[in-house]
């Protein structure tokens, strides 16, 4: 097909009808915006992930762009010799724990906040809500010394708990459960069924996509924590994989910085979460779109 | 089975009284719909029978027992929902008898074998692995009379079960909830803003509206010899015509006709409403004249309906409808000879709404309120 | 009988209290007792092992500060530069994507990938693509602008509006996956009709974009630009940590960079809370835009 002339033909259509937006021609030049766009966001990894195979005088080659043979002693010096293994072991164990967490304790208010009758149950939500205002830098400091007097620098526990009460989380099941139809708890309570029951037999089989969007959302969130990490962890073996990254910046061999390793380093750290979306990624967009009203 | 007993309940939400001190017995094994607009109170009745709202005032009981302060699921009942409330993860059988062990009354195998027979009666034992996402409208509503009918409860609460069927196949389950009744015998309370299902499958029908009860009475008597006009114009598609006439020595006149009202020679109440219901007007050359004297119309609407010709006649500025006899060509300015059967006047009080007079002779002989 | 009132079924306080006491606790400890405990100690003056009150010394000190004055500055300039790229380019990318109707979920995913980058990693790639000696993108950059006669250094190292720069583009990159999901979305929501009527009546694709589409999503789009400043403010502090240290002679010294070092290397932490609770009044005025407008808009739809 000779594409000038389609082009031309539907841009007369075009302007007769005004429609036929979904002729191939005319979008064509949104197909080619939209390849460029995706291909200039995602030149940087791949050339990362082509360079983490590369040994330092390919490197310094600058212009090669061939796949270097190094590859596999990248990986592995990254992950054994550098720890990263180690380090991406807590960050599984964090990660996991959060989300395990933030969607328990969360299902658990927002059981409460939408199917009990108590009363300033209001107050509660808007107590809860307003957390949003208190990221971690508003409170670092004295986050810290609790930490300090708890005694949890250096430990899981300093990494995970704080993490676990979500604003979020709860406004996004709060939402769900409203819009499941009020028949169902009712139809529950005729049969003398309580919450915590509900909870797990109806509610939680009831909302397993909102629960998958929730965990990816959190399970990003966590792995890419990197600033209290930092400010909490200052020992090697109970360090996360965003931290970790930061200890192989120097690395250097001969006075060269071996920025194949480093890339290699990078693209692990890339890895679990980028699976997670693309496994995951419909719950997830379900899960925002359903935050927008 | 279960007789239920509402004395003089009241339910308010904040300011706004949704039900205002119904009185209403239930008789056992009776099937009674509530009827009533939107708003009417109908719905939040039945909720206050099935403990799933508390009652403001007054009392309560299934069975000869105060129920009033008793948890629904100790009040031996069994609710189907309008939207059917079924579990979308769970089988229709799991739907079935999920919960019926909580109260912790039944083994497993009565359970298998109660949901086993349910099934029977209601034709889904095929259906029973299915999810309801995997079943048709009428199909879903099966399941939760199925799962209503598991539990073997004193009584049916049933809140507009049919209202989310399509029209044909609200016709056939109104029908097969009428046989379903006959063989188990359960009493059953039934909600429904639809007066012809009110009036197809009540025993008894109940007329609510603002919160207050209107009328209890045999759908036929209900439409015979409504109490007031809201159960009047209420009861009965098309509406009922109201006229306001003057009423002395049992001749209401109006500025275009005057009517006689059969045995009430003596009835004098001044300005009130005459009703009269559309298929008890019928063109003159349609039969032979059961009324004294006859009445020019001009028609304004023609809407044929296939089993018969609604017209809309005006006599003096005033809208009637008039339910003919189908294929005539009648059309709009036409002129028609009106008659009425004089054995279908309702005469209403102008301000109360209170019926004053119906022309049928039945009703000296049953007074009102008993069931014939 | 409003619709939620027949959901709350359940009428047993303990049960309640015990199903709220987990998130209760977390919030009360970990985020309520700390925050409050900023403002209380943004009024003294610390070192390792003692505090004393000081009155407002911190925030004296702190409006005095030429250099927190400079992070003010770049913060601001730092958000601006990068709420502004991200989300124009996101709505570029979102739009292409809402109007193509092939392959539509291959671009989907592969467009809001990013979502997933760490911004360590993003700063720790473009760290190293972008090295002024050996990245293969300063070269590329380096060979286009010789082909216009220009001879480009690209020392972002030494430079301080290229490290501005630099840094601007990589927290670009990482926030465009997140920008382009809500957008997708919101896009979405608009009434087929909505569209159909714009193309029956000939409205160009550009004019659709910014004359329809933009006003009908403007809740999300204020909703991007807190949630993006957000982002800017406190989650850019890796690659800043990574890619400058708030260097070249603090042109990238943002303010969550400078409280981190003022708090945990200088352990100033009296000076580090009254920075804290600068960034909370920030975040205070921006949920409060936030809410202000989705309410009114929340009107009109």
């Amino acid at each position: 097909m000779a594409k000038h002339d389609a082009t031309e033909r539907d841009a007369v259509d075009q302007y007769a009808s005004g429609s036929f937006s979904d002729a191939l021609p005319d979008n064509l030049w949104m197909h080619i915006g939209l390849i460029a766009s995706i291909a200039l966001m995602s030149l940087p990894i791949v050339l990362a992930a082509i360079m983490s195979t590369q040994s330092v005088s390919q490197i310094y080659e600058v212009t090669n762009l061939a796949p270097g043979g190094q590859g596999v002693d990248n990986y592995t010096r990254a992950l054994f010799e550098h720890n990263l293994f180690a380090f991406m072991i807590n960050s599984f164990i964090m990660a996991i724990a959060i989300v395990v967490g933030k969607i328990a304790l969360s299902l658990l208010a927002a059981l409460a906040l939408v199917y009990y009758d108590f009363p300033y149950k209001n107050a509660v939500f808007v107590f809860v809500l307003f957390t949003l205002m208190l990221p971690v830098p508003v409170r670092i400091v004295p986050l810290f010394e609790l930490m300090v007097n708890l005694d949890w620098i250096n430990t899981m526990w300093a990494i995970t708990v704080p993490y676990l009460a979500s604003a979020t989380a709860v406004f996004l099941f709060r939402q769900h459960f409203m819009a499941i139809p009020a028949s169902m708890v009712e139809a529950a309570k005729l049969d003398n069924i309580g919450g915590i029951k509900f909870l797990i037999y109806v509610l939680i089989p009831m909302s397993k996509g909102m629960i998958a969007g929730v965990g990816v959302i959190t399970y990003v969130y966590a792995w890419n924590q990197y600033l209290w990490p930092l400010a909490v962890i200052n020992n090697e073996e109970n360090q996360v994989l965003q931290v970790g990254l930061k200890s192989l910046e120097g690395t250097a061999a001969a006075g060269q910085i071996e920025w194949g390793l480093i890339m290699s380093g990078a693209i692990i750290a890339l890895i679990p979460p980028l699976i997670v979306l693309v496994v995951l990624h419909k719950p997830l967009l379900e899960t925002f779109g359903l935050q927008q009203k | 089975m279960a007789e239920i007993q509402l004395e003089n309940i009241t339910k308010r939400f904040d300011d706004v009284v949704a039900v205002k001190d119904l009185n209403l017995e239930v008789k056992d094994g009776e099937f009674i719909v509530v009827v009533g607009p939107s708003g009417c109170g109908k719905s939040t009745t039945l909720r206050m029978i099935s403990g799933l709202e508390s009652v403001s005032e007054g009392t309560i009981r299934i069975g000869g027992v105060d129920v009033t302060g008793q948890e629904p699921s100790d009040r031996g009942i069994a609710m189907v929902f309008q939207n059917y409330a079924l579990y979308p993860h769970m089988t229709a059988k799991r739907n079935m008898t999920f919960g019926m062990n909580s109260a912790g009354s039944f083994t497993d195998e009565e359970i298998e074998e109660r949901a086993m027979s349910a099934a029977e009666i209601l034709n889904i034992t095929d259906l029973l692995d299915r999810k309801p996402g995997a079943l048709s409208g009428g199909e879903r509503q099966r399941v939760a009379l199925g799962r209503a009918i598991c539990r073997d409860p004193q009584v049916f609460l049933m809140d507009e079960p049919l209202s989310n069927l399509d029209a044909k196949l609200r016709v056939q389950m109104r029908a097969e909830l009428a046989k379903l009744h006959d063989e188990l015998g359960t009493t059953t309370v039934y909600v429904t803003h639809d007066q012809t299902e009110a009036m197809t499958l009540g025993d008894r029908v109940v007329v609510l509206d603002g919160g207050q009860l209107q009328q209890v009475d045999s759908p036929q008597r209900l439409y015979d010899f409504p109490e007031n006009r809201f159960v009047a114009e209420f009861i009965g598609d098309p509406a009922m015509n109201m006229i306001a006439v003057d009423v002395a020595d049992g001749t209401a006149s109006h500025p275009a006709f005057t009517i006689p009202l059969p045995d009430a020679d003596s009835l004098s109440v001044g300005s009130s409403v005459l009703g009269v219901r559309p298929e008890d007007l019928y063109l003159a050359d349609e039969r032979e004249a059961t009324s004294p004297e006859t009445f020019e119309a001009t028609v304004s609407v023609t809407e044929p309906l296939g089993d018969s010709l609604l017209l809309h006649g005006q006599i003096e500025g005033h809208e009637f409808k008039i339910q003919a006899q189908p294929r005539r060509t009648i059309t709009p300015g036409d002129t028609v000879e009106l008659g009425y059967d004089p054995d279908r006047l309702h005469l209403f009080d102008r301000d109360t709404g209170e019926a004053i007079y119906h022309s049928d002779p039945a009703v000296s002989v049953t007074p009102p309120g008993v069931t014939q | 009988m409003s619709e939620q009132s027949a959901r709350e079924v359940f009428t047993n306080n303990k049960e309640a209290v015990l199903l709220l006491l987990p998130t209760l606790l977390v919030i009360v400890v970990f985020l309520y007792w700390p925050a409050i405990d900023t403002f209380r100690l943004s009024f003294f003056q610390t070192s390792l092992t003692s505090e004393r009150f000081a009155g407002t010394y911190n925030y004296i000190r702190l409006f005095t500060s030429g250099s927190y004055q400079n992070s003010l500055l770049v913060t601001f300039g730092f958000g601006f530069v990068v709420v502004a790229g991200s989300m124009l380019l996101s709505l570029f990318i979102s739009f292409m994507l809402y109007e193509v109707d092939r392959f539509t979920s291959i671009y989907l995913i592969t467009a809001i990938w990013p979502y997933a980058l760490p911004p360590a990693v993003a700063g720790l790639v473009l760290l190293f693509l972008l090295q002024p000696d050996l990245g293969i993108l300063t070269y590329w950059i380096r060979s286009l602008g010789a082909v216009f006669g220009l001879d480009l250094g690209l020392d972002w190292r030494t430079s301080g509006p290229l490290a501005f720069t630099v840094v601007s583009i990589t927290a670009i990159w990482k926030q465009l996956g997140y920008n382009i999901i809500f957008m997708v979305a919101a896009m979405n929501n608009i009434p087929n009709t909505i569209d159909e009527a714009a193309q029956l009546d000939g409205i160009s694709r550009t004019n659709r974009l910014f004359k329809i589409y933009v006003p009908l999503m403007s809740p999300t789009l204020v909703f991007l630009v807190v949630i993006n400043t957000i982002y800017a403010f406190f989650a850019t502090f890796p690659i800043i940590d990574l890619m400058t240290s708030g260097g070249p002679g603090g042109a990238t010294n943002i303010l969550i960079y400078k409280l981190f070092i003022d708090a945990f290397e200088n352990f100033n932490l009296g000076y580090a809370a009254a920075q804290s609770l600068v960034l909370f009044l920030v975040v205070g005025v921006l949920m409060y835009i936030q809410l202000r407008v989705t309410d009114r808009y929340a009107h009109y739809g």
